[in-house]
């Protein structure tokens, strides 16, 4: 899942998820680019605050345990009355039961 | 029934948009106006210029270079989208003074509504929609419409939460069977009171279906969706916690990629979040 990273915490190895984009619409770096320290430089010199990184999660989600998501899923499916009947409500239902699993853990219920 | 007709009375009596939204509407229709005179027009109310100026550095419209001033904000997002984020904050200053009671808060009403422009403002990005200006207004507004009831109804308003609640129907149901007036006809009529965009009138009234007499249309598609997709994230509370399966039909329509929510997550939480700080901050 896409993280957003400040400039100044991008590690190398990250990969790019989203392109950087300059305010008149050039691409600075494109999307899938694995950054370095010369990007971090490039970065600041445009005075680029934030970018988008692949498979990292700021929401550490790849913490949450199979328990927490098996909990948190039978949470949310008691909410919502209905079935996914395709791939993007599929999608959405486990969006919901991921923020579900995060809040658990944030509230210690 | 004489409660429908108080209603639509009030709304009659409603406050019209602060001027600087209509000076502002004004002076883009005009084109001779300048740049300048759009940037100077916004300077004059500070409180609003500032929060501008932090909006459109945030993450939201992804502007990767920093904006210092008012004139390369609107350079940047154009005269729209300015007029735009000058209205949502007005808006929300009109209605933010609403008192909290023991049945809701009205912050938590903001909150779902700051919460549905993210939203809809983050699928039409990911889904390469060219214009955007009113993305973030409709999703803000979709709900105006509840804003005015509970601001000037508000016994009768906490009756049809309690109904609704209560007899687990949707808010909708609730406000037909005790107010005779839903929120999205409320909120059509003070959306055509205002003279806001035809497409954001139509989001406000059809967000609830996300279709135009059995049609969709892209703007209220989103604003479906979006609306659907911040309850399931609980983000703000908009007065129930029912949550709908979404249009099939709007799905057809859109048919945004399988993975859409999974790669616009984070997003919506970090812009939600930054939103919250620049609206509802003083």
């Amino acid at each position: 899942m896409p993280t957003i990273v400040q400039v100044e915490n991008i590690e190398s190895k990250m990969v790019l998820a989203e392109p950087v984009i300059s305010s008149f619409g050039q691409i600075l770096i494109p999307a899938g680019t694995e950054l370095c320290e010369s990007h971090r430089r490039i970065l600041k010199t445009w005075n680029v605050n934030v970018v988008v990184i692949k498979g990292e999660s700021a929401n550490n989600i790849e913490e949450i345990s199979e328990d927490l998501i098996k909990l948190a899923r039978n949470r949310f499916i008691e909410r919502i009355h209905w079935e996914p009947r395709n791939p993007i409500e599929e999608d959405l239902v486990n969006i919901g039961i991921i923020k579900l699993a995060q809040s658990i853990i944030e509230d210690g219920k | 029934m004489e409660l429908t007709e108080k209603i639509l009375h009030i709304i009659e009596d409603f406050p019209t948009l602060p001027t600087i939204y209509s000076a502002l509407s004004d002076l883009m229709a005009n084109p001779h106006s300048t740049q300048r005179e759009i940037t100077e027009l916004i300077m004059t109310d500070q409180a609003a210029a500032a929060k501008v100026l932090k909006f459109a550095n945030s993450a939201i419209f992804g502007f990767s270079t920093r904006i210092e001033s008012i004139s390369q904000a609107v350079f940047f997002l154009g005269f729209e989208e300015i007029k735009n984020l000058v209205v949502a904050l007005k808006i929300i200053d009109l209605f933010r003074k609403s008192k909290i009671s023991n049945h809701f808060n009205p912050v938590e009403f903001w909150k779902h509504s700051i919460a549905v422009g993210v939203i809809t403002r983050a699928i039409g990005n990911y889904m390469g929609t060219k214009d955007l200006d009113n993305y973030f207004l409709a999703g803000i507004l979709h709900d105006i419409g509840k804003l005015f009831f509970i601001k000037y109804m508000e016994n009768e308003y906490v009756e049809v939460l309690n109904y609704s609640a209560d007899n687990g129907i949707s808010i909708i149901e609730a406000e037909q069977r005790i107010l005779g007036v839903t929120h999205c006809r409320s909120g059509e009529i003070i959306a055509d009171k205002w003279k806001l965009p035809q497409t954001v009138q139509n989001a406000i009234k059809y967000h609830t279906t996300g279709l135009i007499t059995g049609q969709a249309e892209e703007l209220p598609a989103v604003v479906h969706i979006a609306n659907i997709t911040a309850r399931v994230l609980e983000l703000g509370f908009p007065g129930d916690r029912l949550i709908h399966q979404p249009n099939l039909k709007v799905w057809e329509y859109l048919s945004p990629p399988d993975n859409m929510f999974s790669n616009i997550y984070s997003k919506i939480l970090y812009d939600y979040n930054n939103s919250l700080q620049i609206f509802l901050l003083k």
